[in-house]
């Protein structure tokens, strides 16, 4: 359905893959500062809450699932794409969308909950480190749901061009980065913390 | 080109969509069962706190390798793939040197902090 | 400054060229261009950061007993932060990544960087970053707290003012741009090599650059973490790193380390592939032991992740931490050694000139030797212990910076100019320039390693007349001088060589050099090659003026369109990145949202390329 594809054009999709996979890790190396540092602050509560006082781990878990469904969910809309059914793409991406968004608005209120209980972030430097760490997964995510919706909308307008389905792949495999990331939030900052 | 071929030449897709569907479907089911098997294990102590945290961390590697193969489709065939998975190999050995090297010398600086006590006595005698 | 700034505004606005500047140069694409803009800006802050240590020689030959100098203290520790900042940030990483632009693609034989559009972007954020830490000149105060700016000094508590906060943000917004051209480069090299150029026919430069990208996009997200925590703590009142609260200051000082250890290897690498292009051309002889070179080249990228903890061995870490990393530390000079010997057994035996780049060549060799020999001294911990922080310490890195990097990035520059130009630079006024560096920079720090056996730490405002230090503050303060004078000789040598230009230009390949980039004219055309280069061997175009078959790939030449949102993204991240500073948070609003609209907008854009018909 597409124009011919240059053997240089092909090139420079390949290595845009692979440029985004290089800042992908990059990404990684960031988040594995933030593991660190909470890590090493993980008990320094300062006289205040530790991660056994906060931590729910049965909403963790919820969070987990949530984030899951929206990768696996994303990795089926990309599947749907390449075999150019835009409707269902269309409804699989907001799907993941969806999940995305619900798996934000439960950090949020559990960030907004502790806050409020005086557990911010300005209370200790485990608070400091617990906050700042899922935070920036966070603001990952969220700055992931507002390219899908970018997405979306160009889909819908520009049909699946082959530079379309190129940046959707992308933004699949951000997620499914993300993910991974949080599978060790999970199990360090969560299950660990409330041992 | 088609679209499937055009993903599987950039090393996105590399399989046939009923192949990719399943992939995505037994990376789902394994990280399902490895997250409610963390969550199991860790909301029900049969284990020591270690051979808990030790088992715990085995499950998250584990996922983590789920979702790499599954969703991440990495692999070594293609060219595209080699150079990605080379890619994820240094960076996995990078942030492991920062996060165990981190904790190691952290761990023993901490250790060899004077506590409050000790400091009040330095800090009069000096 | 200003004047002059103000002077340059002017004869650039009342000349018309504010037109010429923006199309052909500050909205361009080309890496050649990117490059030149860079070497451009990085030479301007190195005026700056000069001025800066000349200030601080010149207070240490005063300040003695009961003297108290020329500088209120406030002001010098706001001088020596400024000093190091700047020379790393703006001006080492600044010519660093211009020369690359200039020639890496050239010599893998291409005609581009694999994204155009990132490169400028990098560059305007570089410049951002320049022109927030210019701005605190005038509005605020810079910081006092050292060029990384340990807390809990560098914290609210202890560092009130704007100052710290000027030294984060400008540092994070060029650390973005330098991580994004570490990515940017990479992939250049991964997926953009000519036909027939396997990695183990790429030039040493391109092996080089590799490494240090590497090292880029493998530490330079630890700075960005750290910078962030740093100021979480003084503008939302988090805890990493206070005094109160729990925080732990060591754990900065851990990560920026962890950072700023493959930082120097960053700047270091290239400077030993700019060596490895010019020992050859000037020796007439294929570089000695090309493969012991990469592997050593792969060596050093490596080491230099598991020796940070040497910056701070008396924090405490113990006997065995301190063992394993000053061990570590000592290895690190091996491959390196290799490296040095493989450039001398390069020289052995050829046919010998002797244009400048050769002679920073040498100057680097008997220099940058000592330099690394008192490294392997401060690597034994019980060393440092008497040496950390003294003069000692200043003097060995220095020591690697002024003749590993700086000695390297000026053979660089000399090499490279006619392809950026299409003429010469002044022999005679490059070789004076040399010795006028060479003999600065003995004066200048030898001093220093004795002063540092005597007993003086760095950073000092004054000190006693009993000590009998100030002799050798003296020789350092004239050493300091003739450095100057050495700069001034180059500044010279730009000037008569622009003066005599049309006396000195030059053909496609002035240096009878080994490399593809000298197959093209002088300067190199936008498209750089007509035809993509088919490569057979190493040193392809030596090959090939000795008989080797030229082989081809005519095709369609497309390279990127102009844009000016390069500019625009930068643009919101000066004024982002002022807006957190002073806290005028919808200043920050504006312009985070503006940056959203840009990169959209860009991410979306289609119609980016133009083909160009030769």
């Amino acid at each position: 359905m597409n124009d011919t594809l240059t053997h240089e054009q092909l090139n420079a999709d390949r290595a845009s893959v692979l440029g985004f996979w290089v800042y992908l890790m990059t990404d990684l190396v960031l988040f594995a500062s933030l593991f660190a540092t909470f890590m090493v602050l993980r008990d320094n509560t300062y006289g205040g809450v530790s991660g056994k006082d906060i931590f729910d781990l049965s909403f963790a878990l919820k969070e987990t699932i949530i984030l899951l469904m929206g990768s696996f969910l994303s990795g089926i809309a990309l599947v749907l794409a390449a075999q150019d059914k835009i409707a269902q793409t269309l409804r699989w991406i907001a799907a993941a969308g969806f999940f995305g968004a619900w798996f934000i608005t439960l950090e949020i209120s559990e960030f907004a909950s502790l806050i409020t209980d005086g557990h911010g972030p300005d209370a200790s430097a485990f608070l400091s480190s617990y906050f700042t760490l899922v935070g920036t997964h966070g603001l990952h995510v969220t700055i992931g749901l507002v390219w899908l919706v970018a997405l979306f909308v160009a889909i819908q307008r520009r049909g699946l061009t082959r530079p379309m389905l190129r940046k959707m792949a992308l933004l699949t495999i951000f997620w499914h980065f993300l993910d991974i990331v949080w599978i060790f939030i999970f199990t360090i900052v969560y299950l660990f913390g409330a041992l | 080109m088609n679209n499937q071929d055009y993903m599987r030449e950039i090393g996105v897709l590399p399989d046939g969509p009923k192949e990719s569907v399943r992939g995505y479907l037994i990376g789902l089911l394994l990280s399902l069962a490895l997250s409610f098997g963390a969550y199991a294990f860790a909301v029900r102590h049969a284990l020591s706190r270690s051979e808990l945290m030790g088992l715990l961390i085995v499950l998250a590697l584990s996922q983590f390798f789920v979702q790499s193969a599954y969703f991440l489709h990495i692999r070594r065939e293609t060219v595209p793939g080699r150079d990605r998975l080379f890619a994820y190999c240094s960076f996995s050995i990078i942030v492991a040197i920062v996060v165990v090297g981190s904790l190691w010398v952290m761990t023993h600086l901490n250790a060899r902090m004077m506590n409050p006590e000790e400091q009040m006595e330095y800090m009069e005698m000096h | 400054m200003l004047a002059v700034g103000a002077l340059f505004a002017g004869f650039i606005t009342f000349g018309g060229y504010w037109g010429y500047l923006w199309r052909e140069w500050f909205t361009s694409l080309d890496p050649k261009r990117i490059g030149i803009m860079y070497i451009v800006l990085s030479l301007v802050m190195l005026v700056r950061g000069t001025a800066d240590a000349g200030l601080m020689r010149l207070q240490q030959v005063f300040a003695v007993g009961n003297s108290s100098g020329i500088l209120e203290p406030e002001h010098f520790q706001q001088i020596f932060s400024a000093h190091g900042t700047i020379m790393i940030f703006f001006v080492a990483m600044g010519i660093m990544f211009g020369l690359i632009n200039v020639a890496l693609p050239l010599l893998i034989g291409s005609r581009d960087v694999a994204f155009p559009f990132l490169n400028s972007m990098s560059f305007w954020l570089f410049a951002a970053g320049a022109a927030l830490i210019n701005t605190s000149l005038i509005l605020g105060d810079f910081s006092r707290a050292g060029w990384l700016a340990y807390p809990p000094l560098s914290e609210l508590a202890y560092s009130p003012t704007s100052g710290v906060d000027y030294w984060i943000w400008s540092l994070q917004i060029s650390g973005i741009g330098s991580l994004l051209s570490g990515v940017n480069f990479l992939t250049t090299i991964a997926t953009m090599r000519a036909k027939g150029m396997n990695y183990m026919r790429m030039p040493m430069f391109a092996w080089t650059v590799a490494g240090s990208m590497a090292l880029v996009v493998f530490a330079f997200p630890i700075l960005t973490a750290t910078l962030s925590l740093l100021a979480l703590d003084r503008t939302l009142g988090m805890h990493f790193f206070t005094a109160d609260g729990g925080g732990n200051m060591m754990m900065y000082v851990n990560l920026i380390w962890a950072w700023g250890h493959p930082e120097v290897y960053i700047l270091v690498l290239p400077a030993f592939g700019i060596f490895s292009e010019i020992v050859p051309v000037f020796s007439k002889k294929k570089l000695f032991g090309y493969t012991s070179m990469v592997w050593s080249v792969v060596a050093i990228s490596f080491f230099s992740f598991i020796v940070w903890l040497h910056h701070f061995f008396t924090m405490g870490a113990g006997g065995d931490v301190n063992a394993f990393f000053g061990i570590m530390t000592g290895v690190i000079a091996i491959p390196t050694g290799v490296k040095i010997f493989n450039w001398l057994f390069t020289m052995y035996r050829g046919s010998i000139r002797f244009p400048s780049p050769m002679w920073w060549f040498l100057g680097f060799v008997g220099l940058f030797t000592i330099g690394g020999i008192t490294g392997v001294m401060l690597s034994q911990p019980a060393a440092d212990f008497q040496l950390h922080n003294s003069l000692f310490l200043v003097a060995h890195f220095h020591n690697m910076i002024v003749s590993g990097v700086l000695f390297g990035y000026f053979a660089g520059l000399t090499y490279w100019f006619p392809k950026m130009f299409g003429f010469t630079l002044d022999e005679k006024w490059g070789v004076r320039a040399f010795w006028l560096w060479f003999w600065g920079f003995i004066l200048a720090f030898m001093p220093l390693y004795l002063l540092g056996f005597m007993g003086a730490t760095r950073r000092l405002d004054h000190y006693d007349a009993s000590l009998g230090w100030q002799p050798l503050f003296i020789v350092a303060a004239i050493g300091a001088v003739v450095i100057v004078l050495g700069f001034l000789a180059q500044v010279i040598q730009l000037f008569v060589s622009i003066r005599d230009r049309e006396l000195r230009r030059v053909g496609n390949d002035p240096w009878d050099g080994r490399t593809l980039e000298w197959s093209v004219s002088s300067p190199a055309p936008e498209y750089g090659f007509r035809a993509l280069p088919i490569v057979s061997s190493r040193d392809e175009f030596w090959a090939r003026k000795h008989g080797a078959p030229i082989h081809d790939e005519a095709g369609e030449i497309v390279m990127p369109k102009n844009s000016w949102l390069g500019i625009a993204i930068a643009a919101c991240a000066y004024f982002g990145g002022f807006a957190i500073i002073w806290h005028i948070w919808w200043l920050l609003a504006l312009a985070l949202i503006a940056l959203l609209i840009i990169v959209i907008e860009r991410t979306f854009d289609e119609d980016t390329e133009r083909i160009i018909t030769v």
